[in-house]
């Protein structure tokens, strides 16, 4: 009786367990599985996948021209720019906002804006979504920005809503480099 | 040399001209600040935005609304693009409805239609919103699991209490 009783017991406590664990994975996720593939426009008006930067670890940041903290992700994403060879790291800055009437001209804008108000030169490719917003369907759906990082096979490895620091981005990038 | 005159007239005439075309062509629009009310609204509030506008006459006036949480760091992906109705001469005006419990602030920007072509304003608007404090159950972040693990502990709570009492029994 005591026996059967406990093992209600365990069994109550291992379905909350269960229900804890559910309800706590968060909002980031560290997985290893495929990234789709995507198109899109570059501001020099090349047409390029994200299937072409596979060999190298890939920091996709989903972002837009007004988005405040889009902007305090460049500077983050200015450090990781210099504290990784280009041959190992890739950053693509792709503003996912095109369908709600972001242009070309306004991210060149933003560009400049860094260059010549803050001496903070944005070193990496810029593009743009389609007028469809193909990309924002499916890499930013909840919002900008969306930061992914893909290992060198084209997984995604991590994702985080919002903006990310340096130092938490360095880590996963570090671990995506090294489980190559 | 009496030719040369005439084209030098004729042609500063064109050029007159054509710089009277394209300054009638070109949209001119002024736009005043965005007013918003109240002030400092409460997440998912409803709130009346309003712009004044001189200048062009536009065929249609539109405001962005854009929604972010400035502690998460992220601008919320479903703005909303309103169209604003004239309400006295030069004076636009519409309702939103805010949509995010979670929302910290919101970014208002305003174009308008202008001889067939959308003119954005230079001007934007940051409108920071004020605690969520009706009481309706909101947690302040819908994605913050803090709710559900009070529920998690009454259950474990409810369920030992009861185990025992079938074990006394």
């Amino acid at each position: 009786m005591l026996i059967s009783g406990m093992k209600k017991q365990l069994a109550l406590l291992l379905v909350f367990l269960v229900i804890f664990l559910t309800v706590f994975a968060g909002c980031t996720t560290e997985k290893d599985y495929s990234g789709e593939d995507f198109v899109f426009t570059t501001l020099s008006g090349e047409t390029k996948n994200l299937s072409e930067y596979s060999g190298k670890v890939i920091v996709l940041d989903c972002m837009a021209v007004n988005c405040q903290p889009c902007m305090r992700q460049m500077l983050e994403l200015k450090k990781v720019s210099e504290n990784y060879s280009r041959n190992d790291v890739v950053i693509l800055s792709i503003d996912v906002w095109v369908s709600s009437g972001e242009t070309a001209s306004m991210l060149q804008g933003v560009i400049d804006a860094f260059k010549n108000q803050g001496n903070v030169t944005l070193d990496w490719t810029f593009g743009l979504d389609d007028s469809q917003g193909t990309i924002e369907k499916i890499y930013a759906s909840s919002g900008v920005p969306t930061l992914y990082i893909f290992n060198r096979k084209g997984n995604i490895y991590y994702s985080h809503v919002g903006y990310e620091s340096f130092t938490e981005l360095s880590k996963k990038i570090d671990e995506a480099l090294s489980k190559n | 040399m009496k030719n040369g005159k005439k084209c030098m007239l004729f042609a500063m005439i064109l050029s007159v001209g054509g710089a009277v075309c394209c300054s009638a062509v070109a949209a001119a629009v002024t736009f005043g600040d965005i007013n918003v009310s109240p002030a400092s609204p409460a997440p998912q509030s409803t709130i009346t935005l309003s712009i004044s506008l001189s200048g062009d006459t536009p065929s249609e006036v539109r405001v962005r609304v854009e929604e972010c949480n400035g502690r998460t760091g992220i601008c919320f992906s479903d703005a909303q693009n309103v169209s604003m109705s004239l309400v006295s001469t030069g004076t636009y005006q519409t309702s939103v409805t805010l949509k995010h419990a979670d929302a910290t602030y919101f970014n208002c920007t305003v174009v308008a239609k202008i001889n067939g072509n959308w003119v954005p304003s230079t001007k934007w608007k940051v409108v920071t919103l004020s605690e969520n404090s009706n009481g309706d159950g909101d947690n302040g972040n819908q994605k913050t699991p803090g709710f559900e693990l009070v529920l998690i502990m009454v259950a474990i709570g409810v369920s030992l209490i009861v185990t025992r009492r079938k074990r006394d029994k």
